[in-house]
């Protein structure tokens, strides 16, 4: 027998979804709200309590070289909370003028600037704490001899540069498995819709 | 008391649960992956349920949202498939006898013939077989109503042949 597309549409339109428990997933969802909700500010709180700790434990405030040590580690980390923040896949969707054209370039831009950050900006902002360190160092060690002052110095500059290592070598796997055979499936994409 | 986000949120579910769900079965194989997919959608549409203005129709909303979240699930999913290891051969992977019914190989081939389109056109033709306007169509993929127009030829004629095999031999 012969089927048209109007058979197939019938077809299609015969399947019905299974009973979903939407009372518990609700629940669910007001509950991973609040989680996450806390989660943010407790994420926002962190910096500033970070500095906050840095500034009265260590003697740090009253020298010139302590306040630059204290600007640059704010400006770094504030950066990279900036950079995580515009690369996260979320609440792109929700607008009502979106379209999948601009969804998918939206979601490569973000996932372009997820290797960026690996590639390119960890490693500044490694350099900048790895500096930053450094010269908190200067100001709190310069009652030490030269010695110990040099092995301090670079102590801390190998123990920022092994833990940046081992980071970036973890989310540069995890980008490489998860993020780019997203990012060649969604330019693929474009490119149809483009056509 | 539920409030007024869970009621308008039943209410969308009720009206639309039928038609995302065949979208999640039009862009992933297993009906285990498209009640996982189903449910990141409602996740989503109760997340972004507030930012919802009324500048366009609810409808057209929740399929882009469906149609977003599902061309990022299928990309996710197919990575893993890829890693899954080949089925041997010759394999008797057929279904209990009452289950094989006509109606449910003849969805099954849909599936299957859904599945091998490119995404947009996969697109395309879930939104087709739900009697969605071209216009429509044009406004959630993003691309012109006559580009919509020519695709909806080859999509036509595409789920029509897959679903008419020829007759091999005489």
């Amino acid at each position: 027998m012969e089927t048209n597309f109007n058979d197939i549409q019938q077809l299609w339109q015969s399947q019905k979804a299974d009973n979903f428990d939407l009372a518990e997933l609700i629940q669910q969802m007001k509950a991973t709200e609040k989680k996450q909700k806390l989660e943010w500010i407790l994420g926002l709180a962190c910096t500033p309590l970070t500095i906050a700790f840095l500034v009265y434990v260590l003697p740090l405030k009253d020298s010139v070289l302590g306040i630059l040590t204290l600007v640059i580690i704010s400006i770094a980390m504030a950066w990279v909370i900036w950079l995580n923040s515009k690369s996260l896949l979320k609440k792109v969707e929700d607008s009502e003028s979106y379209s999948q054209r601009n969804y998918v370039e939206d979601q490569l831009r973000k996932l372009n600037l997820r290797g960026k950050i690996i590639q390119k900006h960890m490693i500044t902002y490694g350099v900048l704490l790895a500096v930053a360190i450094n010269l908190g160092y200067l100001e709190v060690l310069a009652p030490l001899a030269l010695q110990y002052r040099l092995v301090a110095h670079l102590g801390a500059t190998l123990f920022v540069a092994g833990i940046m290592w081992f980071t970036l070598r973890k989310k540069k796997s995890k980008f490489e498995t998860e993020s780019q055979p997203m990012i060649r499936q969604l330019e693929k994409l474009l490119i149809e819709l483009k056509n | 008391m539920k409030n007024a986000k869970e009621l308008q949120f039943e209410a969308l579910y009720q009206s639309h649960k039928d038609k995302v769900y065949r979208l999640c079965l039009g862009f992933v194989r297993e009906k285990e992956q498209a009640n996982d997919l189903f449910q990141e959608i409602l996740i989503k549409i109760w997340r972004h349920l507030d930012s919802f203005k009324g500048e366009s129709e609810i409808s057209t909303w929740i399929y882009r949202i469906a149609y977003n979240t599902a061309l990022t699930f299928a990309a996710r999913e197919k990575k893993k498939d890829q890693k899954q290891t080949e089925m041997p051969e010759n394999l008797d992977l057929s279904e209990p006898e009452n289950y094989n019914s006509e109606q449910e190989i003849r969805i099954q081939m849909l599936y299957e013939a859904i599945n091998e389109l490119p995404e947009l056109d996969r697109v395309i033709a879930t939104l087709l077989l739900e009697n969605t306007a071209y216009k429509s169509i044009a406004e959630i993929s993003g691309i012109s109503e006559n580009y919509v127009a020519v695709k909806v030829n080859r999509i036509k004629a595409a789920l029509t042949q897959k679903l008419n095999p020829q007759p091999h031999g005489n």
